[in-house]
């Protein structure tokens, strides 16, 4: 199925720095955890796998899973 | 082999020993089955035969009615077994003793508990047989994790209804106060959720707007305090646009590598769908997870992953929710395939948040 490409998908990517010089404390967190890209792979972030090359999460405690019903 | 398997396990199936009035399954005290040695044996180890990673949520009903020696026999079956399994559990706190939170530390089992933050809110619906609240168990419960050093793997679901309407500021403020770390889901219509609909659930709009207060108050807040749902909506504008620019598709557990199996075996796409003997992929004591992962039902779920929900092929927040809930949809349109009824929420949501994105960088 061929998808309508939209704006926001070229909008979303923000400096952690600017989110802070903003005052939005928290989004600057988000950012850092999402992580910067290195060659395509996006390894910082608090999951298990990096979430565009699937390559397993660096961090040994991380495992914070999305889920709706429950927390994990 | 590198697959991974996420089981939402029902030990006790729906029996629980709360009757909270919103609940979306109807658990009750008298309907206690636990679930028998070969059902569990069957799970873990067709479990590893098809995975090497394996995610075991304990969920209900309440799981600690299972009683600590069955969730041993669990983590002694897991032990002798090949693939990795990690354990968490999502548990009212109101049975939680020293010994169910030293094995909890002594297995890393993550702790997830519900609680509304405001005890007035929280025990307008979530309470035992009597009527009575569970708020200061639940509390209790929550403290005696933390003396145990738990307090890292511990979070909370929130839950939002005509109770929480108006006060999501204050539910806010009083989550902070107990330090938590919460998600939030609005009610659903569904177990003994769907007989208090009216009197409880509020519309998807008044759920959006509402929660979009707290993202401007949250996302500025000097303080650590994490809302997972408001970080994952964040997460998942950001992440959708890096995988789209990668060329990668994703699914979400239910759509891909996520299966409930409740205390007789059943199999089922996630946790909800539980209360739906239709919607049974299999039995775990007959059937391999080969085959139930490639269920006819598991199949025509993935189909929301790929823009074949009511409206998602016009909408340009699809890649970020992938969908939405196939439970809900089916809930509330009778199909699969149907509109997911919090989506109205979520479009107000990601749009919410993508215009202060765009503010913060001057556009």
């Amino acid at each position: 199925m061929q998808l309508v490409e939209k704006n926001y998908i070229k909008n979303t990517e923000l400096e952690p720095e600017q989110a802070e010089q903003a005052g939005a404390v928290q989004l600057a967190r988000i950012y850092r955890q999402l992580g910067t890209e290195v060659e395509g792979c996006f390894v910082v972030h608090c999951g298990n796998d990096c979430y565009v090359c699937d390559r397993s999460c660096n961090d040994d405690n991380c495992g914070i899973q999305d889920s709706g019903t429950h927390w994990q | 082999m590198s697959r991974k398997l996420d089981i939402t396990l029902k030990p006790v199936g729906d029996g629980c020993n709360l009757q909270c009035s919103h609940c979306f399954v109807a658990g009750e005290p008298q309907k206690i089955k636990l679930m028998t040695a070969k059902t569990l044996h069957n799970v873990l180890e067709k479990a590893s035969e098809y995975a090497s990673t394996v995610n075991v949520t304990w969920h209900g009903g309440e799981p600690l009615l299972a009683g600590i020696d069955f969730w041993k026999e669990a983590v002694k079956i897991e032990k002798a077994l090949p693939s990795r399994f990690s354990n968490s559990v999502q548990s009212n706190l109101t049975l939680l003793d020293d010994e169910w939170a030293v094995f909890f530390r002594d297995y890393y089992v993550s702790v997830g508990t519900s609680c509304d933050g405001v005890e007035q809110i929280h025990d307008a619906y979530r309470t035992y047989g009597d009527g009575r609240g569970s708020f200061v168990q639940v509390v209790a419960g929550i403290e005696l994790l933390r003396s145990y050093g738990l307090e890292d793997q511990l979070g909370v679901i929130a839950c939002y209804t005509k109770f929480m309407q108006g006060r999501l500021l204050e539910v806010y403020e009083a989550m902070k106060g107990l330090d938590l770390r919460w998600r939030i889901n609005p009610m659903i219509k569904s177990g003994r959720g769907d007989d208090a609909t009216n009197q409880l659930a509020t519309s998807a709009v008044d759920y959006g707007r509402e929660f979009c207060d707290m993202v401007d108050v949250y996302l500025f807040d000097p303080d650590t305090h994490v809302i997972k749902t408001i970080d994952n909506y964040v997460e998942r504008l950001v992440t959708s646009a890096r995988k789209e620019k990668a060329g990668v598709r994703s699914e979400t557990g239910c759509q891909d590598h996520g299966v409930a199996i409740d205390n007789e075996g059943n199999c089922y796409p996630c946790g909800r769908f539980t209360a739906d003997e239709e919607s049974s992929m299999g039995n775990i004591n007959e059937d391999s997870f080969d085959d139930i992962m490639s269920s006819p039902l598991k199949t025509r779920i993935k189909e929301r992953a790929y823009g074949a929900g009511d409206g998602c092929d016009e909408c340009e927040y699809f890649q970020a929710c992938l969908g939405g809930c196939a439970h809900d949809a089916l809930l509330y349109s009778g199909d699969i395939l149907g509109k997911d009824h919090i989506c109205a929420a979520h479009q107000i949501i990601y749009s919410h948040i993508s215009e202060l994105l765009n503010k913060i960088k001057g556009e």
